[in-house]
């Protein structure tokens, strides 16, 4: 908590060396969220299909107007964010809306 | 709990999957949520509390555990985002959690003293408030109250504004206090004051799901405004009939939904705007009764600058500088008159849209069939003449008369969590006051004084510093105290190399920051303050629709960090009143001797006049503690007399603890939806059918404002556009969420988009390291010709994220003149390759 902060000078206002990657690390223990998917209801399969070979996602409901409902177990928290991100940058897919999120899942 | 982790993990699954599928209207699993609700209640402590991100305004369940957060779901009972919530809500969980959290207060020293080129060394909170005191009175001493300033927030809460605000105005007597809402959305106030003499929107986020179009004009909302875009999708898709137009001077994720998509060439949204009116008016489809009844025609001032500095050529230039904001009467024949020469042929032309697509667009406003809901956020703010573009799309609104009434609305977005909660309606601006009042109106200022239990003639009558001016004025030495919070300026303001960044080091003056990392603005500065965010404190914030939400202290801030309600407070007992204000004005308030700011100003029997007890059990809340009184009721309290009965009006504070928010003016307990509307507004009187009472005359405004070119124009030096912006993964500076791990990894620096053919013609490959240059300096970047956004030849586009590549450096701090903000979506570049 105490760590150093180094002023910033006219160097590192032109480098942009200010903040180090070391700075930033994953919390303990795993995640669980769910994300409720919008896409175009004719690719619903092909999106479904998708989002199964993501790391830890799996489909848990469907509406065919052109929702999913899809779950991720993340058993090391760091990938969960990246993974809505990534979903909702699939071709076909207007919103992913993350709903429900627990930090460190096996304790909550 | 027996239950095996294996059984915990799948029955918490199944309940995620229940609170989706409910959230997405499945009714199927509504008996699972019910379930988890109750467990979960029975386990974790929940509570309800505002999404601390952008202007949306979502509400979000939070779970915490021993003095943690540890689970959030969107919020089923909000009307906002009905459970729903976008990947920044998953940051809210983990943004206190950062690993270089600001724990205590960090000064610059040198053997043991402070020195401007120290290094940050940890001090208590009595020394730095005692040498932050001494510099504060030293610089009073040199050259008076204009030598002192504040740099505040559309982040902070409701009370951290009015205290803030208050202290300045009144306590310190300078109006040199603005917020970062400057660069977001000052040119929207303008606009909504020119053209209805009132701030914000008339209608709210209730108009999508009414309305036939929707319009977004310079707003990336599937990006940058995800829960909004996923109700606009919803409208889509549900009805067929509904069309999506969406305008930009570059492609990017909101065009997937498109029906209509058009890049446009820079600042021709202008000529765009005019030949829309145009075309209502060629075709016959004005709406003569309500023109007739609810509007009066004004020419606007032209040629009026572009907010630079006065000895620049452009600025000397400009015949109507001086009086930017003025307008005169004219009539609708002539204003017919002043938009015939703005023909969709011509706009195709000047802005290189096919004439077709814009014919469709124009068509979306014109058919009196058509419902329209415009949305705009910084492709019209941050413009040079940002206020005109909001002028201009009102115009279309009112002619018309697609206004105020269920899906016809014209709709300003913002991107901060109480832009308008805080920054606009407590009036934390440079020239404002609560309740849309304004400093040089002596009718204001009295009303202003009298609330506040302050003599005539505390607040000065002249508008203080506006952000830019703030940064001009540190440079030439001339605001010697300046203190900054919840924002990051030194990143988000224009042309910090020439103008801010030497401000900061200025041997002149003393920079405080008040922040809960240490930010590039936070390592630029002399004194370092930790601060208490979120659920760290009791807050309240105002969105986009004019909905005001509270919420309660949940956790504890981490070390000596304070919430910087209490950093003002605590801050005011340094002073005694003969300190801040001259013997004329304690003569007119005797009383006041010998007290302090903090006695004069908050210990003055409105805001200290609830108990502790008031407060609800089971909550901590820690300045209350620390006061002695419910700081927050008390200040919330005094704030709201300005509004009520003013169509400002806000429910009793210990409403808002138990709703899900409450759009105003809130008249008996009811909210107002659509505003200037009989029957949904109760200020406007029955048989009017609209009023628009910010006017004395009830009618709006419909301005001629022609095309002016932009202040900085690509050339043979420098041929290209830059566009600035952000990115889905980081929100503004990134100081929370670069500390997300996955989301520092996933987009770890910004990037330089770029047409392919542009790469090629200059040799320039994806990946390559380039520089991007401009007359003020330059940045060092990898070059991007894919992804997601997707520039037209000629133009590049860089988000501002990235605190190790601050294309701030480049932009120009041209403004529009009338609102004062900075146009970041344009100036002049070129783009070389660095030498490996």
């Amino acid at each position: 908590m105490s760590r150093r902060h180094n002023a910033i000078d006219r160097r590192t206002l032109i480098t942009g060396r200010v903040l180090a990657a070391d700075a930033v690390v994953p919390p303990p223990g795993g995640e669980i969220a769910s994300i409720l998917v919008q896409a175009r209801p004719e690719r619903l399969d092909a999106l479904a299909a998708a989002i199964t070979s993501l790391r830890g996602c799996e489909i848990f409901g469907r509406d065919e107007r052109g929702k999913l409902v899809v779950v991720v177990d993340a058993p090391d928290a760091g990938s969960l964010g990246a993974t809505v991100n990534t979903i909702s940058a699939l071709p076909d897919v207007y919103s992913a809306s993350l709903v429900f999120h627990a930090v460190d899942a096996a304790s909550a | 709990m027996t239950a095996s982790k294996l059984d915990r993990r799948q029955v918490l699954k199944l309940e995620a999957a229940a609170m989706a599928a409910l959230a997405g209207g499945m009714p199927a699993a509504a008996t699972a949520a019910n379930i988890v609700t109750e467990r979960n209640e029975a386990e974790l402590k929940w509570d309800k509390a505002p999404c601390r991100f952008c202007g949306t305004g979502c509400s979000v369940m939070v779970a915490t555990k021993e003095n943690r957060v540890v689970a959030t779901h969107g919020d089923i009972k909000s009307e906002v985002n009905r459970g729903l919530n976008c990947v920044k809500g998953y940051f809210l969980s983990k943004i206190m959690y950062g690993h270089d959290r600001l724990t205590q207060p960090m000064l610059r020293k040198t053997g043991g003293k402070y020195d401007k080129n120290g290094e940050f060394t940890p001090v208590g909170w009595d020394e730095a408030f005692d040498v932050m005191a001494e510099k504060f009175k030293a610089a009073l001493k040199k050259r008076g109250p204009t030598s002192v300033g504040m740099f505040g927030s559309g982040q902070w809460t409701i009370w951290e504004g009015y205290a803030a605000s208050k202290l300045f105005k009144a306590g310190f007597r300078t109006n040199n206090i603005d917020p970062n809402a400057r660069h977001c959305m000052a040119s929207a106030v303008a606009g909504m004051m020119r053209t209805f003499g009132i701030d914000e929107p008339s209608g709210c986020y209730d108009d999508i799901e009414a309305t036939d179009a929707f319009v977004l004009w310079g707003s990336n909302m599937a990006e940058m405004h995800p829960i909004l875009w996923t109700r606009v999708a919803d409208r889509r898709l549900s009805a067929p009939h509904v069309q999506v137009a969406v305008l930009s001077t570059f492609e990017h994720r909101s065009f997937d939904l498109a029906d209509i998509g058009i890049v446009f060439t820079p600042h021709a949204d202008l000529y765009i705007l005019n030949a829309i009116a145009h075309h209502i008016i060629k075709t016959g489809r004005v709406n003569k009764d309500f023109v007739t009844a609810h509007t009066v025609f004004k020419r606007g001032q032209t040629d009026i600058g572009y907010g630079l500095r006065p000895d620049h050529p452009l600025q000397k230039k400009a015949t109507g500088a001086a009086k930017a904001n003025d307008a005169t009467d004219m009539s609708y024949d002539e204003f017919a008159k002043f938009v015939d020469d703005y023909t969709l042929e011509k706009a195709a032309k000047m802005s290189g849209v096919p004439l077709n697509r814009l014919e469709a667009l124009a068509e979306l406003y014109a058919d009196p069939k058509t419902k329209v809901v415009s949305f705009w956020t910084m492709g019209f703010n941050q413009h040079t003449r940002g206020v005109w573009c909001n002028n201009l799309v009102y115009n279309l609104h009112l002619l018309t008369g697609k206004i105020s009434t269920p899906g016809n609305s014209p709709f300003s977005l913002t991107g901060q969590p109480s832009a308008c909660g805080t920054a606009r309606e407590v009036g934390t601006f440079s020239h404002r006051l609560p309740a849309d009042m304004v400093v040089n109106n002596k009718a204001h200022r009295d009303k202003t004084e009298k609330i506040w239990l302050v003599p005539e003639g505390t607040i000065p009558d002249k508008p203080g510093y506006h952000a830019v001016l703030q940064s001009r004025m540190l440079r030439d030495g001339l605001l010697n105290f300046y203190w900054v919070q919840v924002n990051n300026n030194l990143q988000a303001g224009p042309n910090i190399n020439e103008e801010t960044y030497p401000g900061f080091r200025n041997p002149e003056n003393f920079i405080v920051v008040s922040d809960a990392y240490p930010t590039v603005t936070a390592l630029a500065a002399d004194l370092i303050l930790p601060a208490a965010m979120w659920v760290e404190k009791e807050g309240a914030y105002g969105n986009a629709e004019r909905r005001t939400q509270f919420w309660h202290q949940l956790v504890n801030a981490p070390g000596e960090s304070r919430s910087d309600l209490w950093q003002l407070m605590e801050f005011s007992k340094r002073f005694k009143i003969e300190e801040v204000w001259p013997e004329e004005l304690i003569a007119k308030k005797p009383e006041v001797r010998g007290k302090t700011l903090f006695d004069v100003l908050y210990r003055n029997g409105q805001i200290d006049k609830y108990p502790l007890s008031d407060i609800e059990q089971g909550y901590a809340n820690d300045e209350s503690k620390a006061f002695g009184f419910y700081v927050q009721k008390g200040i919330f309290e005094e704030y709201a007399q300005f509004g009520r009965g003013h169509g400002h009006d806000l429910a009793p504070f210990d409403t808002y603890h138990g709703e899900r928010g409450l759009r105003w003016p809130v008249v008996d307990g009811r909210e107002t939806k659509w505003r200037f509307h009989e029957g949904s507004d109760p200020y406007v009187k029955q048989g009017t059918g609209f009023q628009f009472y910010g006017h004395p005359d009830g009618k709006a405004r419909i301005f001629a404002l022609p095309y002016e070119p932009p202040a900085e124009s690509p050339d043979d030096e420098y041929p290209l556009w830059l566009s600035t912006g952000r990115v889905l993964e980081h929100w503004h500076s990134g100081s929370m969420t670069r500390r997300v791990p996955e989301l520092y990894r996933a987009v770890p620096e910004a990037v330089c988009y770029m047409h392919p053919d542009d790469a090629q013609e200059a040799k320039l490959r994806r990946g390559d390291e380039v520089k991007v240059i401009s007359r003020r300096g330059f940045i060092r970047v990898r070059l991007e010709t894919r992804g997601r956004d997707r520039p037209p030849r000629g133009l590049v586009f860089v988000p501002w994220f990235d605190e190790s590549k601050l294309i701030n450096k480049v932009t120009l701090d041209a403004t529009d003149p009338i609102s004062l903000q900075t146009d970041f979506k344009k100036c002049a570049v070129r783009i070389e390759r660095v030498a490996t």
